[in-house]
């Protein structure tokens, strides 16, 4: 083994010197945002609590708005919060109007060719919620019914791939929308994360959305656009780091009110 | 095909590791039991065992540049090294270099001796306690300690060690391995370890854009995990098993 004592006389400045070939690296994204000191964190606002809401003062609020803030700060970076449309959500990353999303963007193989995703921080798990009367045992006495799904979400995939094909699928734009259809009777169930069923069997008592049958479990993470290695290993830092100190189980307890699940490493 | 293969497709300092078989460390020598001489006057510790378990996972030699702890970041960012050893993963420092996954456990808290009932950070007051200048135990120290309570840098953990041995400070704050290596070599001193300000884990950190060069650290590690090499390595120089290593 070779050791070499070296202070920082002659030799260690002409030899700094000679290094300086090595310490030069491409300015990736990560380093275009520490210098500009900003970053710009997509954020959806349509998820009606707990991921991403605006509160009664208008200011937003949520545990992926959370995220975002904690990010920023970590990285020593204004942050400044983007909503986004669900379906924009991608796009806006991609074509750079974003720095990065924290936006319960589940993963998915199809977007796997889209977004770089970070670790994952939370789960959820899309339920199909019908009204209190009809009771059905299983997915399959599904089968001919109406059931409203969010254009462009994980809902609607996941749909397709578990529920009988005889099932009419009624794209929606937002949970919102999808829950007027189910009291109007439009619908006769809703696919929704489970997270979005809870809140709103509270807020709604009246509606009888005590049905939930289970669909498929879905892991979310904050995404980057492909090839922002140092960005995305910054970020991953910062998920194992919050996740070490306990940040990540308080979010998840502040908003979701529930125990944090285990989750695999990505 | 060369147009495949092009060297620009991986980062600079993993091109000349491969190129020339050499992997250059940057680590102290002054830092018990992480870094230090033996009797003998060569190189000995977790990280020298960490670097040798690097440069024999790339079957490289291994070259280990000295350098004082708070300088590890300063010359790994100068291009002087390629690998930086022992370095506790931060935010802060993520904005700097790569981490790779943590390979050892690095609690700081609180040594000083068994007549002293300190328990808590608020029994900190009006005492004087030793910390290695720029470093994560001098920062935590520094959010750590009460009014009242007198922190003193030392340029060196062996110095901030050697503090407390001569009562210039009555308790000093490292790494639980640390003082627990300074219980071990000093047992008339009757120091314990009191309580632990934070958990903190450590690393070893790269240039931004050296992710071939991290994701090779990364499986040495894993490799190394898998085989009891890290715990062995831990259990060795602190005399105790390691606990479970996260990994990301």
């Amino acid at each position: 083994m070779r050791l070499s004592r070296r202070g920082m006389a002659a030799g260690g400045i002409s030899l700094f010197a000679a290094r300086q070939g090595l310490a030069q690296r491409p300015a990736g994204l990560l380093q275009r945002l520490l210098d500009a000191g900003e970053v710009r964190i997509g954020v959806w606002l349509g998820a009606a609590a707990p991921w991403g809401y605006q509160d009664d003062r208008g200011e937003l609020d949520g545990s992926e708005i959370a995220l975002a803030y904690r990010l920023a700060s970590d990285l020593g970076l204004r942050p400044i919060l983007v909503p986004l449309d669900f379906v924009d959500r991608m796009p806006a990353l991609s074509e750079g109007r974003v720095d990065v999303l924290s936006a319960t963007t589940a993963i998915l193989p199809v977007r796997l060719r889209q977004v770089a995703f970070a670790r994952p921080h939370g789960t959820f798990r899309v339920v199909v919620v019908t009204r209190g009367g009809r009771q059905y045992g299983s997915l399959d006495a599904l089968a001919g019914l109406r059931v409203a799904v969010l254009a462009g979400g994980v809902t609607g995939e996941s749909i397709f791939r578990e529920l009988p094909a005889a099932v009419r699928l009624v794209p929606v734009l937002n949970f919102d929308e999808a829950f007027a259809l189910l009291e109007r009777q439009e619908v006769d169930g809703v696919a929704v994360p489970d997270f979005v069923h809870r809140r709103r069997s509270i807020a709604r008592p009246e509606l009888g959305l005590e049905n939930a049958l289970p669909v498929a479990d879905f892991a979310y993470a904050l995404a980057v656009r492909h090839g922002e290695h140092d960005l995305l290993r910054a970020i991953n830092t910062c998920i194992f780091l919050w996740e070490q100190e306990g940040f990540l189980a308080e979010i998840h307890e502040t908003f979701m009110q529930a125990p944090r699940p285990n989750l695999e490493r990505l | 095909m060369p147009g495949l293969l092009r060297a620009s497709q991986i980062g600079p300092a993993f091109a000349e590791i491969l190129e020339k078989g050499r992997l250059r460390f940057a680590i102290s020598l002054d830092n018990r039991p992480y870094g230090f001489r033996n009797a003998s006057g060569d190189p000995e510790g977790i990280d020298v065992a960490i670097a040798r378990l690097i440069a024999r996972g790339l079957q490289v030699e291994p070259v280990m540049s000295e350098v004082p702890t708070a300088r590890r970041l300063d010359v790994l960012l100068a291009g002087e090294v390629h690998v930086a050893i022992n370095i506790s993963i931060t935010a802060g420092r993520a904005r700097r270099v790569l981490f790779t996954t943590p390979y050892i456990q690095g609690d700081v808290g609180l040594g000083a001796p068994a007549s002293l009932a300190l328990r808590r950070p608020a029994d900190m007051a009006g005492l004087r306690f030793a910390a290695n200048a720029a470093s994560e135990s001098e920062v935590l120290a520094q959010s750590f300690l009460p009014a009242g309570a007198h922190l003193i840098s030392y340029p060196t953990p062996d110095q901030a060690c050697e503090a407390l041995l001569r009562g210039e400070v009555e308790g000093i704050v490292a790494p639980r391995a640390t003082v627990r290596d300074l219980i071990a070599r000093h047992p008339d001193a009757q120091i314990e370890y009191k309580f632990t300000f934070a958990m903190r884990w450590r690393s070893a950190a790269v240039n931004f854009g050296e992710h071939d060069l991290l994701r090779t650290l990364n499986t040495v590690f894993f490799q190394a995990r898998e085989e009891g090499l890290l715990t062995a390595i831990h259990e060795h120089f602190t005399g105790q098993p390691s606990g479970p290593l996260p990994a990301f």
